[in-house]
């Protein structure tokens, strides 16, 4: 178990964002949570990588307990994130953006007299190579397509090698040949590295085509959880959740 | 990802020394330093005022303070409004340890004081880091005012009101030329300029640009934002603190007001003016203030106020990059092709250019107009005599260098993609009239800040790759035709 959700809550004063939630994820498999608006699934993901703190409950990575670890930390252990609005540094080159993150990765980022334009070039570029950004390295990041943007957050999270990517809501506002590109990019990525992938989404032609295990949130519990055929043949989601779309 | 691993290894083993080789800036700084040296000789030698070394011991001072506070300001985005509080920790540490400690090397001092600045950058940062934006700004400013009363109240330790006088420097200091006063404060500005050059463009440099342009994302590259945050204000610390020893080395003694709110937002603005997100426009900036409080403060004490308020507003309408965000201003898309950014490369030249020239005859209509109040048409005292410029008012004066100088500026950019060699010295040579004018007026000082800005803007242009190539176009294209 690479990845372990055990029984937590979030409230916010009187709302309660997650409500006992249980989740697992196993190494090398693609997971996805699904639900509508509302759902908790950016602060289950908040929870987990440490920008929030669970109410109950415990969140275990590799078997170790990393509940109320800040983020920066939870990075360093292998967990890669995106974030369901575009987070880049927009003013640094494209390069740079995940330069940086290398760098950290490497815990370099102390070193003050190195000049940094020869450092960790080649794995830069790799990252860029893989993400197909190659040719906007020296562009200034902020200036990019959504699309790209989108793609340079993904470099970003790869740079500190993680073993389990959370993606949010990868292809939000995207059309449908940059969704379609989106999650060839990632199946590939993930495919190669041998990653473990846990994302939300709300475009149920991804989920399917991708997701092994799915679970469904709904009001922040728990209503389904299990493979793409159990959660489209369960009741209750149909009722609730696939229902509302038809 | 073994050859991730792999090639870290290999970055972690070149030699300190080949890293340094690669920066090709150390050069410019040796540059700058074997040329500087000799002011001093340069001055004495042709017999021009003492004051000429004391004011470029000035402005290296405050460029250090304020390229130091750029680390913050611009790199790392935390604007601090109590900046001059370390400036005063520095002198009083050193200060206070020569005066108290009989027979210390004046040396022990100077080090003591970047500690001193850290240190007390150590504490305070430690409450001012938790906090950003406007919180951290008034952070600094209550903590930078409480070091300030302390300075001014406690006269049992730090003198109060009187400051610490009399402080113990060699004398070799205090010699009455300030040559090597001049030369020490030089090289060790330089030293401490080119450090923090380094370390602006080392990882941490850049880790403090990524903290400052999404903290939430830094920290989920790994980067414990705080820590680095306060790291930065310390390193800060030192720098500012050093500077402050410096100061004191000069006065013989270490005021209260050194650590004064308004010392604070004089280097706010030497960066704003400057430039805040280029490393040489708080240098730029502090050469700027300097001039203009010299020759303002000096012959108009009465409107330098106003006047540096007027060019602070006027600054950040039109210039909200400062000077050097202005020179290095670059019109780019990552689609444009080569044709696209040359013409665009030509066409902000030509821009640049013609601001350039309105600003500098706006300068010195303006310096006219306090040299001589209401002389509009005609010099005061003086006949009109048609060949002698000198008896021009103000209007028919400022419409002169209007129409001679945009007819030269026009024939030089019109042909500014095929320039050869003696364009481009007529270009450079452009600003000696308005030197001229100024040392007329009596502000040589803004003259020169003048001819020098616009050599860098100039040299600048030139270098740039898209300019070389329309340039070599140009010429094919007029050797064709």
């Amino acid at each position: 178990m690479l990845l372990q959700v055990e029984a937590v809550s979030k409230s916010f004063g009187g709302f309660v964002a997650v409500r006992d939630v249980n989740l697992t994820v196993e190494r090398g498999r693609t997971a996805c949570v699904i639900g509508p608006n509302g759902a908790g699934k950016s602060t289950l993901f908040n929870l987990i990588t440490g920008h929030l703190r669970p109410t109950v409950g415990r969140i275990y990575f590799e078997g170790r307990d990393i509940t109320g670890r800040p983020p920066h930390t939870i990075c360093q252990m292998g967990i890669g994130r995106s974030f369901q609005r575009t987070n880049i540094f927009p003013r640094l080159s494209v390069f740079d953006n995940v330069q940086v993150a290398v760098l950290a990765h490497l815990k370099r980022t102390l070193n003050m007299m190195t000049p940094a334009r020869a450092l960790v070039r080649d794995e830069t570029l790799a990252l860029l190579e893989a993400v197909g950004l190659a040719a906007e390295e020296q562009s200034t990041s902020g200036t990019l397509s959504y699309g790209l943007q989108k793609q340079l957050e993904l470099g970003i999270a790869l740079a500190s090698d993680p073993q389990v990517l959370l993606l949010d809501e990868p292809t939000s506002g995207m059309s449908p040949q940059e969704t379609a590109d989106t999650i060839a990019l990632v199946g590939r990525i993930v495919r190669d590295r041998g990653l473990t992938l846990l994302f939300t989404e709300h475009d149920m032609d991804v989920v399917f085509s991708i997701a092994e295990r799915i679970t469904v949130l709904h009001q922040g519990a728990v209503l389904a959880e299990g493979t793409p055929e159990e959660v489209q043949n369960n009741e209750d989601v149909q009722r609730i959740y696939l229902g509302e779309a038809e | 990802m073994a050859s991730l691993q792999d090639s870290i290894r290999e970055a972690a083993v070149v030699p300190r020394r080949l890293a340094a080789a690669r920066d090709p800036m150390i050069w410019a700084f040796l540059a700058a330093l074997a040329v500087l040296f000799w002011l001093p000789e340069l001055v004495l030698h042709m017999g021009w005022a003492k004051f000429w070394i004391q004011f470029a011991t000035q402005v290296f001072i405050w460029s250090l303070f304020a390229v130091s506070f750029n680390l913050l300001m611009g790199y790392a985005g935390m604007v601090s409004f109590g900046q001059a509080a370390y400036l005063g920790i520095g002198g009083y540490t050193a200060g206070l340890l020569l005066k108290n400690i009989a027979g210390l090397s004046f040396w022990v001092g100077l080090v003591a004081a970047p500690v001193g600045g850290a240190l007390a950058a150590l504490i305070i940062g430690y409450f001012c880091v938790r906090r950003t934006h406007i919180y951290f700004a008034i952070l600094t400013l209550a903590f930078g005012h409480i070091v300030y009363l302390i300075a001014f109240k406690w006269y049992s330790f730090t003198g109060g009101d009187n400051g610490l006088i009399g402080i113990p420097v060699p004398d070799w200091i205090t010699e009455p030329t300030f040559a090597n006063y001049y030369k020490f404060v030089l090289v060790i500005c330089l030293a401490a300029i080119y450090l923090l050059w380094r370390i602006v463009n080392s990882p941490f440099g850049k880790t403090l640009t990524a903290i400052r342009e999404n903290p939430e994302r830094a920290d989920f590259v790994g980067v414990p934002v705080d820590r680095y945050r306060l790291y930065a204000f310390v390193l800060v610390g030192a720098f500012s603190g050093l500077a402050g020893a410096l100061i004191m080395a000069n006065e013989r003694s270490v005021n209260p007001d050194l650590a004064h709110w308004t010392q604070s937002t004089q280097v706010l603005l030497m960066t704003l003016l400057g430039g805040v997100y280029t490393f040489f426009g708080p240098v730029v900036g502090a050469l700027l203030l300097r001039t203009m409080d010299t020759d303002i403060t000096q012959n108009y004490p009465e409107i330098w106020q106003l006047f540096l308020g007027g060019v602070l507003v006027l600054i950040l309408f039109a210039l909200p990059g400062g000077v050097m965000g202005f020179i290095q201003e670059r019109d780019v898309s990552s689609g444009d092709d080569q044709a696209t950014r040359t013409a665009k490369m030509l066409r902000l030249f030509r821009r640049k250019s013609w601001m350039f020239f309105g600003g500098a005859l706006f300068f010195t209509t303006f310096f006219g107009l306090l040299h001589s109040p209401g002389a509009w048409l005609l010099a005061k005292g003086r006949e009109f005599a048609p060949f002698a410029l000198t008896s021009w008012g103000i209007v028919p004066g400022a419409l002169l260098q209007l129409v001679v100088g945009a007819a030269v500026l026009w024939l030089l950019l019109r042909r500014a993609d095929r320039f050869n060699r003696i364009d481009g010295l007529l270009l450079l040579a452009l600003p000696v009239a308005a030197l001229a004018l100024h040392v007329h007026l009596g502000t040589p000082l803004s003259g020169l800040l003048i001819v020098l800005l616009w050599v860098v803007f100039t040299l600048y242009s030139l270098a740039q790759p898209e300019f070389r190539l329309a340039y070599r176009l140009g010429r094919a294209a007029a050797d064709g035709g």
